[in-house]
């Protein structure tokens, strides 16, 4: 994934996608824009830095996950096999982009009645166990099973990045040179969060 | 910037590693004294420090089960052996127990060896166990592992100094000079560990804040310091081995406090090299 900060505008868009297509639970964040202010007077500048799970070639929660519910696909998509899963939150406090969560209660957002959404995506059989974004690799999986393209399909993209307002994110296999999120990266400055964890992530930014 | 610190891990982990790497190195304790003196390995000190080990240990297995969301998928800690440190704490604690018990019941000195090396590399996989969580700067240095592991040898011969000697074990007051040497060698992994050359900024904002660096010497003033005082005072004060013990043990707690509890600031997520944010147009 590609993020372009020059184009996000902050709006939420795609926390709120990610929180209606998962139902997670209040105070739990798949994805979740960041307000950022850096520098000091007068050179300070203000942006938004969405931030999710890194999908890392190297992911430390994998390594350090005593039951081997974390799993790595062949695509790079870094994700949680809850039937195994303990909650045991060592793939927490393993990785370093605050991308893993773990709710021991059921919580609604409104009071002891779920909202539709709620409803429709139930979250309480992960209750217990850590959680995470997984690209929305279901819908990867359904739409390539239906001859669509990640990336360039909505029906085969993460809900996220079809969320975006401003077209700040963008999708594709980066090992593809020909995809948009890999001419991205070539054409643009482009970095990635906390490169000396060693972790090599998956997801780039754009300044 | 450092923010906040973790909040999964709290006081119940804490005990594990407290409680178990106390329980384990008081057996470890035992074993390395009955090369020299096999004396040590007979009843009823052999049944106390035994039980008394196995003991703290399920109770530090216990406190981590009550901590985890699914309890009852508990046995699934075992399944990554290859590369987690906590399947490799929760295999070895398991084999400690089960070695140490039967050791016992057959009077097997192989199997006491075998709990012995379990035990080690329990009290060792701890730390290494902390120093796998990279979003922890305070955790994530390779000074953690001997730091964990000697306060926890330290923490297990006091408490087991302090079984032998209620037991009237005198003979075990030879353990005094070796222990004494063990603070020593605590007191300088611990100022290593403070002085550490590799450290990053957010490791050492997290000694800055909140007097943490203090609270980290006060432990070692008060569970190795004072100790190594009061062995050189021991002729003169009776009381003095078992006081330095009492002393060793609760320093090692609150060393062990300081580091998982009040170091326990998290990497903040947004370190962004400076000054790249002027390369960010308006």
């Amino acid at each position: 994934m590609v993020v372009d900060l020059k184009k996000c505008v902050g709006c939420q868009t795609c926390t709120i996608a990610c929180k209606l297509d998962n139902g997670t639970p209040p105070n739990v964040f798949w994805r979740l824009v960041r307000d950022v202010e850096v520098g000091s007077y007068p050179n300070v500048r203000r942006f938004f830095l969405p931030l999710q799970c890194m999908h890392c070639a190297n992911p430390p929660c994998m390594d350090v996950c005593p039951t081997t519910a974390t799993k790595k696909r062949d695509d790079g998509i870094v994700y949680i096999d809850y039937s195994l899963c303990v909650g045991c939150a060592y793939c927490i406090q393993a990785c370093p982009y605050e991308a893993r969560w773990l709710v021991k209660e059921r919580r609604w957002y409104f009071g002891d009645t779920p909202t539709k959404p709620e409803l429709l995506q139930d979250y309480t059989e992960k209750i217990g166990l850590c959680t995470k974004c997984d690209f929305c690799m279901d819908r990867i999986d359904y739409g390539l099973r239906n001859g669509k393209r990640p990336g360039a399909d909505p029906e085969a993209t993460p809900v996220c990045v079809n969320a975006c307002i401003a077209g700040a994110l963008v999708f594709g296999d980066l090992d593809d040179p020909e995809s948009e999120a890999s001419r991205l990266v070539r054409s643009r400055q482009a970095f990635k969060l906390l490169p000396e964890m060693g972790t090599d992530p998956s997801v780039y930014y754009l300044w | 910037m450092l923010v906040e610190r973790q909040t999964v891990w709290g006081w119940l982990p804490f005990v594990h590693i407290f409680v178990g790497g106390t329980g384990a190195s008081a057996y470890i304790t035992m074993i390395t004294l009955s090369f020299f003196r096999p004396g040590v390995l007979e009843n009823p000190l052999l049944w106390v420090v035994i039980a008394t080990a196995v003991g703290c240990v399920v109770a530090g297995l216990t406190s981590v089960a009550i901590d985890a969301g699914r309890r009852s998928r508990a046995p699934n800690v075992y399944l990554n052996i290859r590369r987690s440190w906590m399947s490799r704490v929760a295999l070895m604690a398991t084999l400690f127990i089960a070695f140490s018990l039967s050791s016992l019941v057959f009077g097997n000195s192989y199997l006491m060896l075998a709990a012995y090396a379990a035990a080690l590399i329990y009290i060792t996989g701890q730390g290494f166990m902390l120093s796998a969580s990279k979003k922890i700067p305070a955790w994530n240095t390779p000074v953690t592992p001997p730091l964990i592991a000697c306060s926890s040898l330290v923490a297990g011969a006091s408490l087991f100094t302090i079984a032998a000697l209620s037991l009237g074990y005198v003979s075990v007051l030879i353990l005094e000079w070796p222990l004494a040497l063990l603070h020593v060698l605590v007191i300088l992994v611990g100022l290593g560990y403070l002085a550490w050359p590799g450290a990053t900024l957010p490791f050492k904002k997290a000694l800055k804040m909140d007097g943490n660096r203090v609270f980290f010497l006060l432990a070692l003033l008060i569970g190795d310091a004072a100790p190594i005082l009061l062995t050189l005072a021991s002729p003169l004060y009776l009381a003095a081995p078992v006081l330095g013990a009492l002393l060793s043990v609760a320093g090692s707690g609150f060393l062990k406090y300081v580091l998982m509890l009040r170091l326990s600031y998290k990497l903040s997520v947004i370190q962004l090299p400076e000054p790249s944010y002027l390369l960010l147009s308006r």
